[in-house]
């Protein structure tokens, strides 16, 4: 007698994925529709709800904080993007590069930043950006003939800058070690193919390299693009928690989070997460579409 | 050639030495201020503070180990719960769902996966408020499981298996069939130490991810005794005055775990990120 199993061929793949499914309904879709609710209403009080209706909706056409929210988030985005995948893809080709000496070295050595959290890395970078006139970014701007500043007050511009400066500082070893794992999708056959047609170090690169990381570099860049405009420790421990004047290094999720946890403004800082959450949700959509992303993860 | 390849050998040291010191001098920096004593010299000249040897003293962690009563160990403490905890259940969670898409076909495995990758780019950030909410409804507020099951199951996790489940081969799971095995013993006795090196990759990613993990925590935990690290570590910054002493030879512990953690497993770490990885 054969003993009957529970779990065959059949029903197993349905057990699992049960965690994935469960988290979904409890820790995704309910929360999202619970969230859509809460941004119609406003809490009076300790826990009277009154029906709002649209109007946290109509408050953020007209919120100037949001305009600056949104402006920095995007210029941070922007900025965070370009910045990761030039330095990262240009690193990455030097460290696969075999003439390259102490290549695990360097490697190792790149990505530790992305060990540390972000509070550590605030501590040094709230005093690297420090207006005196001795840190090593004012001696700098003084070769240059300009005055010493504080950098994180100064104008929007230089605290985007050090919001992309702190960020890379923490990022760039891990987008490294994605370009990394896409060179070595790329077949030596190519760069032998390449040699024998004498093709230059530009044009191997042009017509080799980049066609063949062309799949990480458009995992790199949405990753980086979500992760910049959901950016919150970075403003966070750069500014202490505090208002700024003229909203420097305002986020858009720093200023959810104010609202939500600050000012327990839930109903408001709930419509503001449903705009940025379906602003994402389309943006996922266009992403998908154009880049035609995961496709590589569906087949087989 | 020869010279070609020595002057692109220099060049190169060069560049990379450059970055190296970027990377590293931070922690250079937070390491030997740590054992400055007297913080006025810290703020009076930031990070162009010329350390001298008598300006050294290991007063700043003395003071972190008896501050109201060992209150930095708590959160230490609390952090190597949380994280080992988390990364445990998220690892094991999430690579079962993406060995079950990867291995298995079945109805429903296309909408599965749709669901996952577009679950992979919905940031937790915009979900906070009601899962906040959430919490508080399950009483799981300053508790170490309101910080960790939230995002047990990794959508990114679950990805990076399902990749890495493309390396592995159906025939296999055939054999296994054949000599009697169940379907989830051939999970666990076979597949699993096949995809050694997936999860060394993201034990070290998951633990590192969590040790770290700030806005979670800071929304979960609201009493001083339940903070995490990098939680507590941000309020000796306060409106009330900065306790930069503490802060320093507190940020310099919280990097210790990790950092081994790295040194122990970066061999198989970077195999598995570099050699199994993300495919796109």
């Amino acid at each position: 007698m054969k003993k009957k199993k529970l779990f065959t061929q059949k029903t197993v793949p349905y057990l699992f994925c049960a965690p994935f499914l469960l988290s979904f309904f409890i820790f995704l879709l309910y929360p999202m529709l619970n969230m859509i609710c809460t941004s119609v209403f406003n809490l009076q009080g300790v826990s009277t709800y009154v029906f709002v209706g649209a109007d946290h909706y109509r408050r953020l056409l007209t919120d100037p904080h949001i305009v600056s929210a949104v402006l920095n988030s995007i210029g941070f985005t922007v900025g965070i993007v370009v910045v990761n995948v030039v330095f990262a893809m240009l690193l990455a080709i030097l460290l696969n590069n075999r003439l390259t000496p102490l290549r695990n070295v360097f490697r190792s050595a790149l990505y530790i930043p992305a060990l540390t959290s972000i509070v550590v890395a605030g501590i040094f970078f709230r005093l690297f950006f420090a207006g005196n006139a001795d840190t090593p970014l004012n001696l700098l701007a003084g070769l240059f003939g300009q005055s010493a500043r504080e950098w994180l007050y100064d104008t929007k511009l230089t605290g985007i800058l050090a919001l992309v400066f702190t960020s890379t500082w923490r990022w760039l070893g891990m987008n490294l070690l994605y370009f990394l794992s896409g060179l070595q999708t790329i077949s030596p056959e190519l760069y032998d193919a390449a040699y024998v047609d004498g093709a230059n170090a530009w044009q191997k690169f042009r017509y080799v390299t980049l066609p063949g990381l062309r799949p990480i570099l458009v995992f790199v860049i949405t990753i980086l693009t979500y992760g910049g405009l959901r950016m919150f420790g970075e403003s966070y421990v750069l500014w202490r928690n505090s208002n700024t004047p003229g909203d420097i290094g305002l986020t858009i999720v720093l200023y959810i989070y104010r609202t939500a946890f600050g000012q327990f403004d839930m109903g408001y800082a709930s419509a503001m997460s449903v705009v940025l959450f379906a602003f994402l949700m389309v943006l996922n959509a266009v992403f998908i579409k154009v880049f035609g992303i995961g496709k590589g993860g569906t087949g087989r | 050639m020869k010279t070609r390849h020595t002057a692109y050998r220099i060049l190169v040291v060069c560049l990379l030495v450059l970055f190296a010191a970027v990377s590293l001098i931070p922690f250079l920096y937070l390491l030997v201020t740590s054992f400055v004593d007297d913080m006025s010299l810290v703020f009076r000249h930031g990070i162009a503070l010329r350390v001298t040897p008598d300006l050294l003293s290991i007063e700043n962690y003395r003071m972190l180990a008896t501050d109201s009563d060992g209150l930095f160990f708590r959160w230490f403490g609390n952090s190597v719960v949380i994280t080992v905890s988390f990364t445990i259940l998220s690892i094991a969670l999430s690579s079962m769902t993406g060995y079950g898409v990867g291995m298995y076909r079945f109805r429903g495995r296309r909408a599965i996966i749709v669901l996952i990758l577009s679950t992979m780019m919905i940031p937790i950030e915009t979900l906070m408020i009601p899962l906040y909410n959430e919490m508080r409804a399950f009483n799981l507020l300053n508790s170490v499981a309101g910080v960790i099951l939230p995002f047990a199951v990794s959508a990114f996790t679950i990805y990076f298996f399902l990749q890495y489940t493309q390396s592995l081969s159906q025939d296999f799971m055939d054999a296994a069939r054949l000599d009697g095995c169940g379907e989830f013993g051939i999970f666990v006795r076979i597949m699993i130490p096949l995809m050694k090196p997936a999860y060394a990759s993201m034990l070290i990613l998951q633990a590192t991810t969590e040790w770290n993990d700030f806005l979670w925590p800071l929304i979960v935990m609201s009493k001083s005794e339940s903070f995490t690290l990098t939680v507590g570590l941000q309020t000796y910054l306060s409106p009330y005055g900065n306790n930069y002493n503490l802060m320093f030879a507190g940020a310099v512990v919280s990097v210790v775990p990790v950092m081994i953690l790295f040194f122990l497993c970066q061999k198989l770490f970077m195999e598995g990120m570099i050699a199994g990885g993300i495919k796109g």
